[in-house]
């Protein structure tokens, strides 16, 4: 534990720091461009200069270990100071280069009112220029539909070349040329390939790199920033959403080193312009085959009439999955006291939760716990379309140890390499049989990581697959002590929430595929779907389907009568990610023309319905909820899961069927009806498959 | 009858120059002369004996001294002695106490305006004017026609001419006069140079070499190089020459490599020693545009 004095002060640190990490520690506030805690070292803005006690020069206090400092001559601790005139004068100079060569532009710059450069000239820039030579100006590159470049306004500290090629895993983003010709670009300027580079707009010190959605569209000190949670996946990435008037105008991470450390994934960033098309504003109840724009009276005596004439066991509900908790509680509870059994908010047709209890739903080994783990098999997954922020957790890891990767599956490009082992569960079965080497690399492992996607849980022999996964896991030790590392990853945010109150089917209840088959066979009469969209629509028959979601997507489509919901910006509700880590959406804006929030929508509902389920307000119905399911009750807390309950799931057996596995997510950018509805997510989709060509640069 | 070798004794060589062979082995290694006598074939020879200080068997170092030729490398002859340290520490106390003290030889490369350019190994220390006229064939025009010299390559402060003349070549001599040796490449300037321009296209090469990497460097080289070469036109300020000296300033010693330091140097020596001429160069251009040119907003 080296000792120190920074400006005077004596502290002592741990080893392995940095000095700009000690002298912040010691309260010093130390400017900076290139430096980012998450990503390597590059020592090159100079902007962290101080001043170390018997140094010939100003040393880059991010690239100096404090291990490295040098005692004075009786043993004293090294002496640092961070706000001597040499300091002072050092970032007065390095602050005047970078200003020499970028524009003047703040006024029609996106980054301005959030820019570090700006914010930093504050305390070290002069108030005039010596410089009387042309400006440098830079071509713009065309890096993507999603960043937009004004390379003139870039200081080349390097922070989305190291983001995109450390974190991202595509080595795509480069500097050529050199000196004060040094440019940074794709090269042949391609998109980026990434599912996070969104990121680099956040990392871009200087207006270089900023949103293309969002270009021109607002300044950050007139939007109105909410915390909330991201639903586009089931990481549960913490969000900000940033609203002026009613309109989400940008979204952006939040830190939390649990989930999702301070990166987002593009779909999670860049929906937002999805939140305002195709949107659902108003009651529609269908009338000749033609929906008609209705008021919520119609709507509501449209259902209850067809609710009053049906059978209890001839009525169905699914959950979507974009559907919070609370509202999956309420339409559960609603169903319950219709008599109905056939609830399910497993849109997949999966049948999670109804052996081994929640360990065998959840990502067991939390998302953190990824970067303790020595070896993973992903079974029917890919986390880099499933949920790219969980994918870059365990590239985090793989780059720090190499740890080996297994996957049976499909072959994906997943930003680390990996052993692929065979395509479905047959290997599986072979793997469990030591007939593969990597059994024995699992064996070996300390904490090995089994990662069983929806790509394998959600096939109709489902069971079987996820019972021989808990029983490898079982085998290999990937489950004791304090590690439990068999791990479901889901792909909705809603999922695991629903799984958790018990969104499911009752006694003689129908699940998704048996509610869609009864459906098309005309054995249900009366389909209720909540957000639900992914289910296929054409075999639900004659059913009456009544649809209460956001977007007109395949649902809404198909309805009978339409009940205009809240999006996840637009309402309070609990999203439990696929951890069992309980988060609160809040608020944002508020949904738009008559659409309602979705609890006070079923609360009304129900009434009509004659069943008034017995709560007035949100906190009423979570108090319900969390009698139901305490562990919601402590939001952000991950309630670990009891691994006795994979002994079961381990012994459920069954024979799985010979089909490799198929990932569940067949187009990162399109597989939820907010994201359907954005054309950012539609013009990334198509870049990604080729479908477009490539935009020239401005 | 079998003959045990136990070790060496010692090892003879010979020097030209006993007197300055008696300084550097007792004065600079610190060895101690523990015998002198005489070459038993040619009794007008010494046979000088140093060792360590119980001049302990196979320590000794021996030397005849005749007056011969130097050594040239590369004729199959033995051309180096090493003497064994006992750890890293120590051997980077000797290099620091060679260096220090300036011994030993260095190549130098004289290139410019001197009569023969060449690459030579002299002794360190030697004086600057003798190694031009020994080795180079003194400046071109004489040495009354030298105008400033770069001695340790581009990258250090010129010195004049009227430093120059019995200056050392060695480290410590020229850091005295506010350059360096570097790398003993020597550029030797008459009086035909244009100094200004001449600083200026080095500043243009340090400019082009510049990575690009850190700030100071990347955008310091080439506003230096562009004043600079304004400069040389006399199409500036008097104000910007300290402008300038400061931007030397910030770009030195702030920079990740040694690089932004070479870029700076020169220019500091430029300001240093020909303040006068840019100063000349400005009142001349400004004299011939009497009449303000036009400027554009900014």
């Amino acid at each position: 534990m080296p000792k120190l004095k920074v400006d005077g002060k004596e502290i002592e640190v741990e080893d392995g720091l940095t000095l700009l990490q000690a002298c912040e520690l010691a309260g010093a506030e130390i400017p900076r461009f290139c430096y980012h805690e998450r990503l390597s070292i590059a020592g090159n803005c100079r902007m962290c200069l101080v001043e170390v006690k018997g140094a010939p020069k100003p040393q880059a206090s991010c690239a100096l270990s404090v291990n490295d400092l040098r005692p004075g001559p009786e043993g004293q601790p090294p002496e640092v100071l961070t706000k001597s005139p040499t300091v002072k004068k050092a970032r007065e100079g390095v602050m005047e280069f970078l200003l020499i060569n970028h524009p003047l532009d703040c006024p029609i710059c996106d980054q301005g009112g959030e820019c570090d450069l700006q914010d930093q000239s504050m305390a070290y820039g002069v108030d005039s220029s010596r410089f009387h030579e042309n400006k440098r100006a830079v071509e713009d590159k065309y890096i993507g539909p999603l960043v937009k470049t004004i390379m003139t306004r870039c200081i080349h500290c390097t922070r989305c070349i190291r983001f995109v090629t450390e974190v991202g895993g595509v080595e795509e983003l480069g500097a050529i040329g050199r000196g004060e010709d040094m440019e940074i670009t794709t090269y042949l300027e391609r998109a980026m390939t990434s599912e996070l580079q969104g990121n680099v707009i956040d990392l871009c010190p200087v207006g270089a790199l900023t949103s293309r959605p969002y270009a021109f569209k607002a300044r950050p000190w007139e939007l109105r920033k909410t915390e909330s949670i991201d639903a586009m996946d089931a990481v549960g990435s913490n969000i900000r959403v940033d609203v002026r008037g009613r309109e989400v105008m940008r979204i952006m991470p939040r830190v939390n080193e649990d989930v999702n450390e301070e990166w987002i994934s593009d779909k999670s960033r860049f929906v937002w312009d999805g939140l305002r098309t195709q949107r659902l504003d108003r009651p529609y109840v269908r009338e000749n085959g033609r929906l008609r724009a209705a008021s919520w009276q119609e709507a509501f005596s449209a259902i209850a009439g067809k609710v009053k004439e049906t059978a209890p066991e001839r009525m169905a509900a699914l959950a979507g999955d974009l559907a919070t908790t609370e509202e999956m509680f309420a339409l559960k509870d609603l169903m319950v006291r219709l008599g109905v059994e056939s609830v399910d908010c497993r849109q997949e047709g999966s049948a999670l939760g109804e052996a081994g209890g929640r360990a065998g739903f959840l990502f067991n080994a939390t998302i953190a716990g990824i970067e303790e783990a020595d070896a993973v098999l992903l079974i029917g997954s890919n986390p880099r379309a499933e949920a790219a922020i969980l994918n870059s957790r365990i590239r985090k890891r793989w780059r720090a140890t190499a740890m080996p990767v297994g996957v049976i599956g499909e072959a994906a490009d997943l930003t680390y390499a990996y052993e692929h082992l065979g395509a479905g569960p047959e290997t599986l079965d072979a793997l469990a049989r030591g007939e593969i080497g990597f059994l024995e690399t699992l064996k070996t492992a300390q904490r090995p990581l089994i990662v069983v996607g929806e790509g394998a849980f959600a096939r109709r022999d489902g069971m079987a697959i996820l019972s021989a996964a808990a029983r490898l896991a079982k085998d290999v030790g990937a489950v004791g002590g304090d590690w439990n590392g068999f791990c479901v990853l889901h792909t909705a945010a809603g999922r695991v929430g629903g799984l958790e109150i018990g969104c499911l089917p009752g006694e003689g209840g129908r699940d998704t595929r048996a509610i869609v088959e009864g459906a098309g066979k005309g054995e249900i009469d009366v389909v209720f779907l909540l957000g639900a969209d992914e289910i296929d629509m054409t075999a639900l028959g004659q059913a009456f389907v009544v649809y209460q979601g956001t977007h007109g997507d395949a649902g809404a489509h198909r309805a009978d009568v339409i009940l205009p919901g809240a999006a996840y910006t637009e309402k309070s509700g609990t999203y439990v990610n696929t951890e069992g880590r309980p988060q609160l959406a809040r608020r944002a804006s508020f949904p738009p023309g008559d659409a309602r929030e979705d609890w006070a929508i079923l609360r009304a509902l129900s009434g009509a319905v004659g069943q008034t389920l017995p709560y007035d307000s949100l906190d009423e119905l979570r108090a319900a909820m969390y009698e139901a399911a305490p562990y919601l009750a402590t939001l952000d807390e991950v309630a670990v899961a009891d691994p006795a309950g994979l002994d079961e799931l381990a012994g459920l057996g069954g024979t799985p069927d010979k089909a490799p596995f198929e990932n569940a997510v067949t187009n990162f950018y399109l597989n939820n009806p907010i994201a359907r509805a954005s054309a950012v997510m539609a013009e990334c989709s198509a870049l990604r498959r080729g479908g477009v060509a490539m935009d020239a640069a401005e | 009858m079998t003959l045990e070798l136990g070790g060496i004794h010692h090892l003879t060589a010979v020097t030209a120059d006993a007197p300055k062979n008696l300084k550097f082995y007792t004065q600079t290694l610190g060895m101690r002369l523990i015998k002198k006598t005489v070459n038993q074939d040619d009794t007008s020879a010494y046979h000088l004996f140093y060792g360590d200080g119980v001049a302990s068997p196979g320590a000794d170092l021996t030397f005849f001294d005749f007056n011969t030729m130097r050594e040239q490398r590369g004729n199959h002859t033995v051309g180096r002695t090493g003497l064994r340290v006992d750890s890293a520490e120590t051997l980077q106390w000797w290099k620091d106490h060679l260096q220090e003290n300036n011994v030993g030889t260095k190549l130098f490369c004289i290139s410019g305006h001197v009569n023969r350019p060449c690459n030579v190994e002299e002794e360190m220390g030697i004086p600057f004017r003798e190694l031009i006229e020994k080795h180079a064939g003194g400046v071109r025009g004489g040495w009354d026609n030298l105008l400033a010299v770069i001695p340790g390559g581009s990258s250090v402060p010129c010195i004049p001419a009227e430093t120059c003349r019995d200056l050392p070549m060695d480290f410590d001599s020229l850091k005295a006069v506010k350059s360096g040796l570097g790398t003993a490449a020597v550029i030797v300037m008459d009086k035909s140079t244009d100094i200004v321009r001449a600083i200026s296209r080095i500043s243009y090469f340090y400019k082009h070499e510049s990575c690009g990497q850190c700030t100071p460097c990347r955008e310091g080289t080439g506003w230096m190089w562009r004043v600079l070469e304004r400069m040389a036109r006399g199409q500036a300020e008097k104000s910007e020459i300290d402008n300038l000296l400061d931007v030397t300033y910030q770009v030195e010693g702030h920079t990740i490599c040694a690089l932004g330091d070479a870029a700076a140097w020169p220019v500091q020596g430029l300001i240093r020693h020909f303040r006068g001429e840019i100063e000349r160069r400005i009142d001349d251009y400004a004299a011939s545009h009497a009449e303000a040119a036009p400027v554009a907003a900014e």
